[in-house]
C-alpha cells in the first residue's frame, strides 16, 4: 500500500500527521510526504520537520521504515519507504499529480475545523483533492477523536482492499464499526442481506462486530447530519455508487461539511 | 435450566439473532427450541385445491424446513438447539403465541434489523405478539461484543419492575448489570446527571443481595430523548419493561442498535 500524506505548514497538518503514522506502521504502507504551499519559502524545512516526526512515531526496534544501525548487528527485515517531496504552485492540483505518479492507494489530508474544513489561505484543497482523485481519500479533521468508523455500505461496489482500509481503520483508532444500509423501501433484498451476512463475517473473524442500521435514501442526509458522534465516516464513492444518486451534484461537498467527522471516500 | 424459544426466519435479521442467541447461551445456559411459521404467501397462490393443495402445502414446508436447516447449520455450528427447529404453518404471531402458551417457556427471541426510521420497531411493539406475550421478548438487533455489559434501563417507575424478570431469566449471568434511571424532558439540551433517589436505589439494592448479587454503577440521567439515547448505544444487552408505543422509553429505544430485552408489565410470582 501506498499513502501519500499531503501537508501544509499549519497546525492540523501536523496533527494529521500523528494519524498517518498510525495507518502507516499497522498496514507497513510507503509513505510519501508531500509539503505543498502556494507561497511558503520553509516548506523544505517543514516536510524535513514532517519527516522528523513522522519517524519520531516509530519503535526503533520494530519499525519497518528506520534502518537498523550497522553496531546493532541486526538482521534486516522488510523495509518500507517514507519519501518526501515538496512541490509549489496550485495546491490540489500537486497533490493529485503526485499521487498519480506515485500510484498512490491513498491520499491523507488534514484541515482545519475552525474554517469551514479549508486549508488556511488556500481554499478547499482538501474538498478539490477528496472529489477529484482517483483513489481513496482520508480527510482528517482537526481535534477529532475517531472512536466509531461509519461504513455507507454501496451495495454493487466493494472492493477487498476498501473492506481491508476500513477494517483498519477500525483498529488502529480501537473505533467501533457501524455499517449504515441505504434501502429505498422497508424491505432489504436478499443480496443485500447475504453481502451483510458476509460482511458480518467478514468483520466477526477480525473480533470486529459491525453494527447493522438501515437508512432510507431519502433520509440519508439528515441521517449524515445527526452523525458527528462517529469520528470517521468511510463511503464508496465509486461511478456506479448509490451515493452518486443521493448527492447528485457537490456530493463530497456536501458529505464533508454535513458532520463532524473525519471522511474516508473509497474508491 | 431456562427454556427459550427462537423464532426463526431465512433473512438477516433471523442469522443475526441465530449468532447472539448462541453467545448468550454459551454464559446463561439454556434449551433453545426454534420454530418457523413459512411465508406462505411468498409462494405464491396455491394451484389448486383438494390433495392438489395439500401437495403444494407439503412442498412448501419441506423447502422452508430444508432453508431453515441450512441457516441453522450455517450459524449454529458453534452452538445447539434443544430439538430440531418447528415448521408450523399460520399467522405468525398467533402460532408463537400459541406454542408460548403450550409450552411455558422462559423467554422468546427474535431478530429485528436496527433502522433510523423507527417504523417498524414501533410495529413490532405494537404486534399482537408483543403485547399478549407473558414473558421478556429478547429483540436482536445487532450482533454485539458480548464484553460490553448489560445496562437495566427505566424510569423511576418502571425500572424495579424490571429486575425480578432480569433475576429469572438471566440471574446465571456472570455481571453486574448497570442501570440508568431516565427523567425525560424534551427541553434539555444536554444530559445531566442527577443524584440518586436514595429509597429507589436501596430498593434496588435489596433486589440484587436477595439473589446474592449486586448492581454495578447506578445512574439517574435527565434529558431529551435524543440526547439521553447516547448512554443506552454501547451495551451488549439492555433490558426495559415493555413501553408504549409512543411513549419517550419507546423513542429512544429505537433509536439504540442493542438487542433489547423486553420485559412485560409486572406480572411474576
Amino acid at each position: 500500500m501506498r499513502i501519500l500524506f499531503a501537508a501544509d505548514e499549519n497546525p492540523y497538518s501536523a496533527e494529521a500527521l500523528s494519524q498517518v503514522a498510525r495507518l502507516g506502521e499497522n498496514t507497513w504502507a510507503d509513505i510519501a510526504l508531500l509539503g505543498i504551499s502556494s507561497r511558503s519559502k520553509n516548506m523544505d524545512d517543514m516536510v524535513k520537520a514532517y519527516h522528523r516526526q513522522l519517524l519520531g512515531y516509530f519503535d526503533s526496534k520494530t519499525s519497518p521504515y528506520l534502518q537498523p544501525r550497522p553496531e546493532a548487528n541486526m538482521k534486516t527485515g522488510i523495509q518500507k519507504q517514507i519519501i518526501t517531496r515538496v512541490r509549489k504552485g496550485n495546491p490540489a492540483r500537486e497533490i493529485l499529480d503526485e499521487a498519480k505518479k506515485e500510484d498512490s492507494d491513498l491520499i491523507a489530508i488534514g484541515c482545519s475545523t475552525q474554517e469551514d474544513y479549508t486549508w488556511k489561505d488556500a481554499g478547499n484543497v482538501p474538498l478539490k483533492v477528496a472529489r477529484d482523485a482517483a483513489c481513496s481519500v482520508l480527510v482528517i479533521k482537526e481535534d477529532k477523536k475517531i472512536n466509531k468508523v461509519l461504513c455507507c455500505l454501496d451495495h454493487d461496489n466493494i472492493s477487498q482492499e476498501s473492506l481491508e482500509m476500513v477494517s483498519q481503520m477500525v483498529t488502529l483508532f480501537h473505533a467501533g464499526l457501524d455499517i449504515v444500509v441505504l434501502t429505498e423501501s422497508d424491505d432489504v433484498q436478499e443480496k443485500i442481506e447475504n453481502k451483510l451476512s458476509w460482511l458480518i463475517n467478514y468483520y466477526s473473524a477480525r473480533d470486529i462486530f459491525p453494527c447493522i442500521e438501515l437508512v432510507k435514501l431519502a433520509s440519508l442526509e439528515t441521517f449524515v447530519s445527526q452523525q458527528a458522534r462517529w469520528g470517521l465516516m468511510a463511503m464508496w464513492m465509486g461511478k456506479k455508487s448509490i451515493l452518486e444518486r443521493v448527492f447528485p451534484s457537490n456530493k463530497v461537498s456536501r458529505l464533508l461539511k454535513a458532520n463532524e467527522s473525519s471522511v474516508l471516500l473509497l474508491r | 435450566m431456562q427454556d427459550v424459544l427462537i423464532a426463526l426466519q431465512t433473512d438477516l435479521a433471523s442469522g443475526i439473532a441465530i449468532r447472539y442467541a448462541c453467545q448468550l447461551e454459551k454464559l446463561a445456559r439454556f434449551n433453545m427450541q426454534a420454530i418457523h411459521v413459512p411465508d406462505m404467501d411468498e409462494q405464491g397462490h396455491s394451484p389448486g385445491g383438494g390433495w392438489v393443495h395439500q401437495t403444494w402445502e407439503n412442498a412448501v414446508i419441506q423447502q422452508a424446513r430444508k432453508k431453515i436447516a441450512r441457516l441453522v447449520k450455517e450459524d449454529l455450528f458453534y452452538c445447539y438447539l434443544a430439538r430440531a427447529p418447528k415448521i408450523v404453518q399460520g399467522e405468525k404471531d398467533e402460532v408463537i403465541l400459541e406454542e408460548m402458551r403450550q409450552k411455558n417457556y422462559d423467554f422468546f427471541i427474535e431478530g429485528l434489523l436496527h433502522s433510523f426510521e423507527p417504523d417498524r420497531f414501533f410495529q413490532k411493539l405494537d404486534s399482537r405478539l408483543y403485547r399478549n406475550l407473558t414473558c421478556p421478548v429478547l429483540m436482536v438487533k445487532n450482533l454485539v461484543n458480548p464484553d460490553r455489559g448489560i445496562q437495566i434501563v427505566g424510569t423511576p417507575e418502571t425500572v424495579s419492575f424490571v429486575l425480578p424478570w432480569f433475576f429469572k431469566v438471566l440471574n446465571e449471568l456472570p455481571v453486574e448489570p448497570d442501570i440508568l434511571i431516565c427523567h425525560f424532558e424534551t427541553s434539555l439540551g444536554k444530559v445531566t446527571f442527577l443524584e440518586n433517589d436514595s429509597d429507589l436505589i436501596s430498593g434496588i439494592e435489596d433486589q440484587f443481595l436477595k439473589q446474592g448479587k449486586k448492581p454495578g454503577k447506578i445512574r439517574t440521567a435527565r434529558g431529551s430523548v435524543d440526547k439521553l439515547v447516547s448512554l443506552v448505544r454501547d451495551h451488549a444487552l439492555l433490558v426495559s419493561v415493555l413501553p408504549e408505543t409512543r411513549s419517550h422509553m419507546a423513542d429512544m429505544l429505537s433509536m439504540s442498535p442493542c438487542p433489547i430485552l423486553f420485559c412485560p408489565e409486572p406480572k411474576i410470582d
